[in-house]
């Protein structure tokens, strides 16, 4: 395959080495797809080698960085986008910082698909992390909410941002990514899922096998007869906030959009003097002067909701005030990171 | 066969990609072969992608055996 003429074989065999050798960390597997990546004439060739060794490294999430990092750096766009996945796919749910540190350049890069590529694979890394463990979290969701608003950003690079707000989201912040399984061994459906994913730089339908990669976050404990006794409880070792729901996507409800005053038309002017005209200008007194009964009514209603904001504004600083707890207990079934 | 299909290499495509989803990891010689040939007479990028898709999905997890198919 890697001598045929054709790029696209060339390229289905650089999936063919990602998929033979996937999880593996195969030196001389490794030592081909860098040497493809580098060689080939093909930037679709190109970017699939790269792309590979992220499949091939997902056992050693560090080494990922490490290996493409100088291909990050690559005068050649495709290069920088395979790498950018390489690091999503071989770090994916890790949060490691060594990743943050490849791809914080990458999401402001000069080419709208680099910048869409490294927006996804950060997305696929730190999915799941929580700010706590890692504070950088919150500057990449703003950094996403912000290309998402932006009507000057390149719609790529948006669709890349929107797509990694879902990611960050998926399964109702109830999932991760995994290419492997919890005792180690790969996970064949996870990692054929991201390979037909990278398909999505053809097909946008593609995106959708993402959802083959992602895996429950969830501890449920059984009896002996398959059920899930609710007297089971666990203890967390840890401060609540530091494991608890990522914020999700918060709406400006204070941003209303400006009314737009209507272009009053002369024709429209003149067409309702007319009318006016004809009626003698009746009913006008009707219209006018609201009861004020209703405006006291209204006050009093107004007044009302301000207590109880302020009382649930109090109630919320207490809680502030407390020390929070080392420890909590959790009911099952409950929700647990890696 | 459905990737024979002339009028649409969509249809093409979707059977290439389901053939490889569903032979993830057989490595079966046969289809392999048949493939390839396939790939020949195909001039559509649509379909030459899936196809070439096809046989890496069959390589998985395959190691050495793929190195014969890959060079």
């Amino acid at each position: 395959m890697v001598r045929s003429k054709d790029a696209i074989v060339r390229y289905g065999a650089m999936y063919a080495i990602g998929a033979a050798y996937a999880g593996t960390s195969n030196n001389s597997a490794v030592q081909k797809l860098l040497h493809y990546a580098v060689s080939d004439v093909n930037d679709d060739v190109k970017r699939a080698a790269l792309t590979n060794l992220g499949f091939l490294l997902l056992r050693k999430p560090q080494t990922v960085p490490e290996s493409v990092k100088h291909l990050a750096e690559s005068y050649n766009p495709h290069l920088r986008y395979g790498a950018a996945m390489a690091v999503g796919i071989g770090c994916a749910g890790t949060g490691l910082n060594e990743a943050l540190k490849l791809l914080a350049p990458l999401t402001n890069d000069q080419v709208d698909f680099v910048r869409q590529g490294a927006l996804i694979a950060l997305s696929m890394v730190f999915i799941q992390v929580t700010e706590v463990q890692e504070p950088k979290v919150a500057t990449i969701k703003k950094l996403y909410n912000k290309m998402i608003e932006d009507k000057h950003e390149d719609v790529l690079s948006r669709m890349g941002a929107i797509i990694s707000q879902g990611i960050l989201n998926a399964a109702g912040r109830n999932a991760t990514m995994s290419l492997t399984t919890r005792d180690g061994n790969l996970r064949q459906n996870a990692i054929v899922g991201l390979m037909m994913f990278c398909q999505h730089w053809y097909w946008y339908p593609m995106l959708n096998f993402l959802g083959l990669a992602l895996t429950p976050t969830a501890l449920i404990g059984l009896n002996g007869s398959l059920k899930v006794p609710k007297s089971f409880k666990c203890i967390s070792n840890a401060k609540p906030s530091a494991y608890k729901y990522p914020e999700f996507i918060k709406i400006d409800k204070d941003k209303k959009k400006e009314k737009v005053t209507a272009a009053v038309l002369s024709t429209t002017a003149k067409a309702k003097a007319r009318k006016d005209r004809k009626e003698g200008k009746t009913g006008d007194a009707e219209a006018t002067s609201p009861s004020p009964k209703k405006a006291e009514a209204d006050k009093e209603m107004v007044d009302e909701e301000k207590k109880a904001e302020e009382e649930k504004a109090e109630e919320e600083k207490k809680k502030e005030d407390e020390p929070e707890p080392d420890f909590q207990e959790l009911k099952n079934p409950t929700r647990v990171l890696k | 066969m459905l990737y024979n299909n002339a009028d649409s290499a969509i249809i093409g495509e979707a059977a290439a990609y389901g053939m490889g989803l569903v032979m993830i990891g057989a490595a079966d010689q046969e289809s392999i072969q048949d493939i390839l040939n396939h790939i020949d007479d195909q001039n559509h990028e649509k379909i030459i992608r899936a196809l070439s898709m096809t046989l890496a999905l069959q390589m998985f997890g395959r190691e050495e055996q793929a190195d014969t198919l890959v060079e």
